[in-house]
């Protein structure tokens, strides 16, 4: 097993560092057929597709695969916004952008498109207008867009916390606008809310979630600010509020530099991990995975459980149990997990992770339950016969005689289904829980690199899972009962 | 004459609209009685017993325990401790010693102290021989031990009557002794119990009154003497002689031999005829069949022909009849038989034959021997 892990990263590393022979590209007339990388909808690919209707558009999500995908040839190029890439040119990437801009595209905030987002949404642009007129917005421009990242200090107002409370969502990928640095959230965007809010006497949160999330918490009004460097378009209008803008971007195709070498391994390692720190978030990503799983374990055994004995007493509500774990049955954790965040729970303000604990626990459940329920038919029914005729009651009986049998008999099965659970929440990052999988997306996007976080966090899941054997292997030799001693068995009686 | 604990009204059971094992049964039990009930399988005996610990609710009847109906009652716990049961399966408690299948019901529901009820199980289990495996899982015990252990468990409760459902059946020929061994001890200590067996010596030696389920009801009860030696009923005679029967119909003249013999031969298996024996009960089928068709028949193809073999294991009596229409025919008419090798084998190998005709029907019938003269 381990011997083939290791082939495996062996074999991707050597895939990773091969290069594929380069395509000439000197000016926008070579892209005409390219294949042009590009965030899906956004005013960049429009402004693209504008400019080079026969090109090939290939839609990533984050600007981490961008540059990836440019890396490794995938992509010819890629369209975004000039910032961008002088500030991945300012953290070291081997990048280069055509000289000739294909366009202009505003900058700006969104805010829901409510009575609340608008009164916001005025004081914003007085806001804005104020510091574009005092030289505060170009200060903080040549800062944040213009320097390296020593030079970008940051200091969060003080804010009494006795304040309204604005909640303020972003997904933290759109460098030098807004990013995470040493687990803050940092960038020209975020200190000019931190500015607003201190001078409109606001208090704020900030809630990092993943791109359609917070479209859609800003939509139905659960966040109040969406901070992510949006492109102001007319068309998006419908929907929600934009902020005057704060920054017009030049729209620039991004290309392989001439000098395109692989930086090493150890490099790479230093840049994922070391850096600002970044172990910690994995640490900290680790560490949200494990409670997810271990309350969900918790919770969702003892609901199994619980719905089974009460499933047993033959009431009314059999049907509904059937009826509601066959539907749970048949729709994908991912599916539920959506669904409970947006509609059960959309109109509460509950965080994400408990969300999360909440469907992992029913998908527990409902192995749990059955298992109970084919285990316990599996059962002789003369051993259930014979405690009814000694008199115990049948709820008795079943706990007393038969539910530790077919907790033995059905152990392995249940492991297994608890490291399906743990393996599973890496689909938490959809509902933006910042969980290990999640983590390293947060990373891949500040580095540019997928490799060593993939390779990470691939290793921190088989740690996980090989602790939850180890723990639960633990368990099961305490409830096998042939490993009790005669003094266990019958406690406080002299032989 | 010792009280009445337990006595049945019109009791029935109905599982379906033909599934009907009891009908109407009343019955009366003393304290410390002994009662054998022995009958065909499918005959309700057990269903009877289960129906007497409310495992089975009756569909009709009264069950009165101590002056009270118990169908009725609302405390099911409080009458089973009193009425234990053996089960065939012995349904022991998997993942449980021994010990602790016997004092897990009397701590629980008696309220008794562990250190009082694992004296008293030591005791019990001293008694039936199993105090070496009191910390053994019931999966390492043998059938009879594991019987044994059942019994225990089901006398730590102090139950004032036992029902013993089969508690042979499932064992091998060599464990029954032990258990039956166990039964009599308690038998001697004036238990009352009810004990469904197929063990019919057994039967007859521990009871004081045998009961004979048969239609759904006490069909013939009585003494052990009256029952097994001189049944006054019918059913009751054939189930102690144990007679085994076989029955096959024919309807044309193109008879489908390879069928019917190989029926001959699974029945013949089942009850230990030797292969000789087999071999003799088919030929002669066969030739009574071919001599009846050739005697009572003409051109017609289709007839009304009935095969029935009863075997007395008691005596070890083979007896071959035969029924059919068409014309009257006696096989057995012509003695001599020199060119006749149909009749030379019937003769050969069996004896007694009889013939008769009523009503257009004639009937044969004949032994077949243990030893041929052929």
């Amino acid at each position: 097993m381990r011997k083939i892990i290791l082939m495996i990263m062996l074999i991707t590393l050597i895939l990773s560092g091969c290069q594929n022979e380069n395509r000439e590209i000197k000016s926008l007339d070579d892209l005409k057929t390219a294949r042009i990388g590009a965030w899906l909808d956004s005013g960049y690919e429009l402004k693209a597709r504008e400019v080079f209707p026969n090109a090939k558009f290939v839609h990533l999500d984050f600007l981490s695969d961008l540059v990836q995908n440019l890396k490794q040839n995938k992509i010819d190029a890629f369209v975004i916004g000039k910032n961008y890439v002088e500030n991945l040119k300012f953290e070291g990437i081997d990048v280069d952008y055509l000289p000739k801009s294909i366009g202009e595209l505003p900058l700006g905030y969104i805010l829901t498109k409510n009575e609340r987002g608008q009164k916001i949404c005025c004081q914003m642009n007085e806001f804005i207008a104020l510091i574009e007129t005092n030289g505060e917005l170009d200060e903080l421009k040549s800062k944040w867009l213009h320097s390296d990242e020593s030079k970008r200090i940051f200091t969060k107002s003080n804010l009494s916390g006795a304040n309204e409370k604005l909640i303020i969502v972003t997904d933290a990928q759109s460098p030098p606008f807004v990013y995470l640095r040493e687990g803050q959230i940092v960038g020209f965007e975020a200190e000019i809310i931190d500015k607003f809010c201190a001078a409109y006497g606001y208090d704020y949160e900030i809630k990092i979630e993943n791109f359609l999330t917070m479209l859609g918490d800003i939509t139905t009004g659960k966040a109040d600010i969406g901070m992510d460097a949006f492109e102001i378009l007319p068309e998006r209008e419908k929907n929600m509020l934009f902020s005057k803008p704060t920054q017009v971007e030049q729209v620039v195709l991004v290309i392989n530099s001439e000098s395109n070498g692989v930086f090493d391994v150890t490099e790479r390692i230093k840049a994922s991990l070391i850096e600002e720190n970044r172990w910690k978030m994995i640490l900290d990503g680790a560490l949200t995975t494990l409670t997810i799983t271990v309350f969900s374990i918790i919770l969702g055994t003892f609901l199994g459980l619980a719905i089974y004995l009460l499933y047993r007493e033959k009431t009314p509500a059999n049907r509904i149990i059937d009826a509601i774990y066959r539907t749970l049955q048949g729709i994908p954790t991912m599916v539920l997990l959506l669904f409970f965040y947006y509609v059960v729970f959309g109109s509460v303000n509950l965080p994400a992770s408990i969300v999360a604990t909440t469907v992992f626990s029913l998908v527990l459940s409902v192995s749990v339950f059955t298992m109970i329920k084919s285990g316990a038919e599996s059962i002789s029914g003369g051993q259930m016969e014979a405690a009814l005729s000694l008199g115990f009651s049948e709820r008795r009986a079943f706990i007393k005689f038969i539910l530790p049998q077919v907790i033995r008999n059905n152990f392995a099965n249940y492991q297994l289904q608890l490291n399906v659970i743990l393996l599973e929440t890496a689909i938490v990052g959809y509902i933006s829980v910042q969980d290990l999988t999640r983590t390293a997306d947060l990373i891949r996007a500040r580095t540019y690199d997928a490799f060593i976080p993939i390779v990470t966090i691939a290793l921190v899941y088989l740690l996980l899972s090989k602790l939850l054997f180890l723990i639960t292997d633990v368990i099961f030799r305490k409830i096998e009962p042939k490993n009790r001693k005669c003094e266990e068995i019958l406690r406080g009686v002299k032989l | 004459m010792s009280e009445k604990i337990l006595r049945i009204e019109n009791l029935r059971k109905e599982f379906s609209a033909e599934v009907v094992p009891i009908k109407n049964l009343s019955l009366e039990v003393r304290r410390g009685e002994v009662i054998s009930i022995i009958g065909g399988s499918g005959m309700g005996k057990s269903t009877f017993l289960r129906m007497i610990n409310l495992l089975e609710r009756p569909t009709a009847g009264k069950i009165i325990f101590h002056g009270e109906n118990i169908v009725d009652s609302g405390n099911l716990s409080a009458i089973r401790q009193k009425i234990g049961m053996i089960f065939q399966t012995f349904n022991l408690f998997d993942g449980k010693t021994v010990i602790e299948n016997a004092i897990e019901a009397p701590i629980e529901l008696k309220g008794i102290s562990a250190q009082e009820a694992y004296d008293k199980a030591k005791n019990l289990f001293e008694r039936v021989g199993l105090v070496e495996k009191m910390f053994n899982y019931p999966e390492e015990l043998s059938g009879g031990q594991k019987q044994r252990a059942a019994i225990v468990r089901a006398l730590m409760m102090e139950p004032e009557i036992l029902l013993f459902d089969e508690p042979t059946s499932a064992l091998d020929p060599t464990m029954v002794g032990e258990v039956l061994a166990v039964v009599r001890m308690l038998r001697k200590q004036g238990l009352t119990m009810l004990i469904v067996t197929h063990e019919m010596n057994f039967a007859r030696e521990v009871a004081d009154r045998v009961l004979f389920f048969a239609d759904g009801e006490i069909y013939e009860q009585g003494t052990p003497a009256e029952i097994f030696d001189s049944p006054k009923r019918p059913k009751t005679a054939a189930f102690i002689r144990r007679q085994k029967y076989f029955h096959y119909e024919i309807t044309s003249k193109h008879v489908d031999l390879p069928e019917m013999q190989g029926k001959i031969m699974v029945f013949a298996d089942k009850y230990g005829l030797d292969e000789k024996y087999s071999q003799r009960l088919q030929l002669c089928t066969e030739e009574i069949i071919f001599e009846m068709i050739a005697g009572c028949y003409g051109e017609e193809n289709e007839i009304s022909m009935t095969v029935e073999i009863i075997y007395t294991e008691s005596e070890r009596i083979l007896e071959l009849n035969l029924s059919c229409g068409g014309k009257n025919y006696n096989p057995f008419a012509k003695k001599d038989c020199d060119d006749d090798l149909s009749l030379k084998i019937l003769y050969g190998y069996g004896k007694n034959f009889r013939y008769s005709s009523s009503e257009g029907l004639n009937k044969v019938s004949m032994e077949i021997g243990k030893r041929g003269n052929l």
